[in-house]
């Protein structure tokens, strides 16, 4: 039986915390493939290359010395930024397995977005680098 | 008992227990300085997994002087800053047999799979 209270994930930008300013986090891992089909095969045969990364969550924007979007203005651009996402809050193991995500690119961000009722919130997205999962 | 619902009831007791708290979910043991779970709520996804909701409410002591409100207020907060996934909460007037206590109703959404 599982009982997972919902939206506990933890997200890590370096060693920063931001889980409490994000309410949706999504990764998505994987490889990019390369053809090896020889001569006599019967169908085409793939082989896996370089991985792929692609990071997205929704931050709700703090501004301050340590905030949220100073943290994410000093990782602009810089392309070694350091992600770490869980499932959930609890330790790490093989029912809440951690990716870490390395060397990877946050191109852009949105510092300012605001609406008249709505809490102000962005959406942080992250490409490239390289990623590891890991249940200890 | 044992089930998808009851260990969710049993998950949620917990929690509020690790956190000092006084679950109830025998309304017959409801009383101010607790904090009553309420049966879930659920929206089916498989056979096997249920998006569930549950209301706490949280008792205070009628008859809702400033003294109540400050401890359902810090209760709240205090829920809320745990891993228990609070979505919404509203104040209410809970009634427990002829008496009416002041409350707070906080939903929460857990995921559950057998």
């Amino acid at each position: 039986m599982a009982i997972i209270y919902q939206g506990d994930a933890t997200i890590l930008i370096g060693a920063s915390n931001i889980s409490l300013n994000c309410n949706n986090v999504t990764i998505e891992l994987g490889v990019e493939t390369g053809d090896a089909t020889v001569m006599g095969d019967t169908g085409r045969k793939m082989v896996s290359t370089l991985q792929t990364v692609s990071v997205s969550a929704t931050v709700f924007l703090e501004y301050g010395a340590s905030s949220v979007e100073a943290l994410i203005y000093a990782e602009v651009g810089a392309g070694d930024t350091t992600i770490v996402v869980t499932p959930s809050s609890a330790a790490v193991g093989v029912g809440n397995p951690e990716f870490t995500i390395s060397n990877c690119m946050i191109a852009t961000y949105s510092p300012v977005s605001t609406t008249v009722g709505d809490l102000s919130t962005m959406t942080m997205t992250a490409t490239a680098g390289t990623w590891v999962r890991a249940t200890s | 008992m044992a089930g998808l619902f009851t260990d969710s009831i049993n998950a949620v007791s917990a929690s509020l227990s690790a956190l000092g708290l006084v679950p109830v979910t025998d309304p017959r043991n409801a009383r101010p300085l607790t904090v009553f779970v309420e049966l879930p709520t659920f929206t089916n996804w498989t056979s096997k997994i249920a998006d569930v909701t549950i209301t706490l409410r949280v008792l205070g002591a009628p008859p809702g002087n400033q003294d109540t409100t400050d401890y359902i207020l810090e209760i709240v907060d205090q829920i809320m800053d745990s891993e228990i996934a609070v979505i919404s909460g509203q104040p209410t007037v809970a009634q427990i047999g002829s008496a009416e206590l002041p409350a707070y109703d906080l939903l929460i959404k857990i995921s559950a799979a057998r």
